[in-house]
């Protein structure tokens, strides 16, 4: 018993580099990279629109999977609910 | 700010008092109130960290910095401080969520005893009172109605404590959600037209090439003492409670990882927003003849439309609330279940004291930083005084209590957290060393000496280990 959960944390402290964990990484390097060139370069359309863009779309991206997240769980307990009376 | 404006914000703010007092019904036990029952979600988490981290020091003391820092503000500051965080995401904060069972000072008892443990303790208190936000406040206040200072403090604060009291830590989490998504949306939605009214980039350069031309190339605004500073400085996150508590409220250790991992990437892109921000301020005033951070809120709330401008009001002031409120829920728990603990001779309170005590410490906190906020010159002032001196006592006792499995004595971490405060302070006020006209950090000094001297306390007094192995830790 005391194995397995050993097993399990030391699967939940591995980084997966060729997964979601590598693919962060690599998004945070990239970003980095093109915004860093669009300053030097004095490329418009990458620091007047794609920076505000990215974070503006990555936002709203985080705050609908929250509200999808409590959405399920009102209706799947409005359900539950029913269930039981 | 007109009418409808103003109106927006007092039914937003009516709004996330609602939220909190939706939340204090549910938050009745300890477990609930300070770690949300260990269920925060992914993108709740995102949020939260987001929100709780770019505060007021974080958004409008970014914009004044980069005022005179230019664009080295983003290569240097931005790019450099997310770098050196990477190792808390990948591996401390799954750690944390693994290992983490109480608060910061809960840890260092663990693993250093009760001395270490109650210097942690008043340290993070300290810090708690979040001075640096308060202050910030005031500069919202000043740029969007012209208001006094204190009295939009005096507003925020209570609505942090309400929030505090009310919905414990999952109440501040979603609360933090919505002045997240407020605070980026609005304030990256204003900035293109800012951008594009100044002529952009070759603008921006033709504008800046005679007053200040060391702010348009990409380390020139910063003397490299003071870049390296900076970047070292941006570790402090590491031992940052309000990231400790998200990390071990999470669901689980990889949700923790990829909700920060994620983070920077956001807090890059809003980077470019609030850095070329302070730059074109800069452009329309080369002097700075207004306090920056005041000229930052009056010119975003004139480039947008009414009623969106209430909404991007709200935002700053939510990012400021919601580090508040983080802070404030913090302090009250490390009061309650580690001062009073050990004060109590390692008896705990029962769970409705436990969270009244929290409840009666978050009001404490906020009247003592409303007091002291506006001593400070320069917001970032009061934030770095704080962080520095929190992170040569914090830092080497807690990464090595969460990382370093072998041998760790009280010895060792009373050691390293006495040697690198005083070290601080001494090189701080009495002996200031000057590199190439800088003057150097004494965080730099105090880390490392206070790593030395944990390595050579290690060598004595008691090793706790057996001990933790005894509770199952």
């Amino acid at each position: 018993m005391q194995e397995t959960n050993k097993e399990n944390e030391k699967d939940e402290l591995k980084v997966e580099w060729l997964g979601i964990d590598g693919a962060l990484v690599l998004l945070y390097i990239v970003l980095a990279c093109v915004y860093g060139y669009g300053l030097l370069h004095s490329i418009d359309f990458i620091i007047g629109i794609m920076a505000p863009g990215i974070a503006i779309i990555i936002t709203v991206g985080v705050f609908l999977k929250y509200c999808t997240e409590v959405f399920s769980f009102a209706s799947g307990k409005k359900r539950k609910d029913a269930k039981q009376d | 700010m007109q009418m409808i404006d103003n109106f927006v914000v007092v039914l937003c703010f009516i709004g996330i008092i609602l939220v909190g007092y939706y939340f204090s019904q549910t938050s009745q036990d300890m477990d609930s109130f300070y770690k949300a029952n260990r269920a925060l979600p992914w993108s709740l988490v995102v949020g939260t960290l987001m929100a709780s981290w770019y505060g007021g020091a974080g958004v409008v003391g970014t914009v004044g910095y980069a005022t005179t820092m230019g664009f080295a503000a983003f290569f240097l500051w931005s790019i450099g401080a997310h770098a050196v965080r990477f190792p808390l995401a990948l591996w401390i904060a799954p750690r944390i969520s693994v290992k983490a069972k109480g608060t910061i000072p809960d840890l260092l008892r663990e693993h250093y005893g009760k001395f270490a443990a109650v210097l942690g303790a008043v340290v993070i208190v300290v810090s708690c009172l979040s001075i640096g936000e308060v202050a910030a406040v005031g500069y919202v206040g000043e740029g969007a109605w012209h208001a006094n200072k204190f009295v939009v403090a005096a507003i925020v604060v209570v609505i942090s404590i309400g929030i505090t009291c009310l919905g414990g830590l999952m109440g501040v989490a979603v609360t933090d959600m919505i002045f997240f998504f407020l605070m980026v949306t609005c304030v990256s939605a204003a900035f293109p037209g800012l951008f594009f009214s100044v002529g952009g980039l070759d603008g921006i350069k033709e504008a800046l090439a005679q007053p200040a031309p060391e702010m348009i190339s990409a380390i020139g605004g910063i003397p490299i003492p003071q870049a390296v500073m900076l970047i070292v400085l941006c570790i402090n996150l590491y031992k940052d409670p309000s990231f400790y508590q998200r990390f071990a409220a999470a669901n689980s250790p990889k949700t923790g990882k990829r909700a920060m991992l994620l983070c920077f990437s956001i807090w890059l892109s809003f980077d470019v927003v609030t850095t070329m921000t302070g730059t074109i301020i800069r452009v329309l005033d080369p002097e700075l003849a207004v306090q920056p951070e005041v000229q930052y809120i009056a010119l975003i709330a004139g480039e947008l439309p009414m009623i969106i401008r209430g909404f991007f009001i709200v935002g700053i002031l939510g990012a400021i609330i919601s580090t508040l409120d983080s802070y404030y829920l913090i302090g009250g728990e490390i009061v309650a279940n580690d001062i009073i603990y050990m004060i109590r001779g390692g008896r705990k309170l029962d769970d409705k004291t436990s969270i009244f005590v929290t409840r009666v410490f978050a009001v404490v906190f906020g009247i003592i930083g409303l007091a002291s906020a506006f001593q400070f010159d320069r917001v970032y002032d009061a934030f770095l005084f704080l962080a520095s001196l929190s992170m040569t006592l914090l830092f080497v006792p807690m990464i090595a209590a969460l990382m370093y499995d072998g041998r760790k004595t009280d010895v060792g971490g009373v050691a390293s957290m006495i040697v690198g405060g005083a070290a601080w302070i001494f090189f701080q006020y009495a002996c200031p060393i000057e590199i190439s006209g800088v003057t150097l950090d004494p965080v730099l000094i105090g880390l490392p000496l206070s790593f030395i001297a944990f390595l050579i306390g290690n060598r004595f007094g008691k090793d706790l280990s057996a001990e933790r192995r005894l509770k199952g830790i």
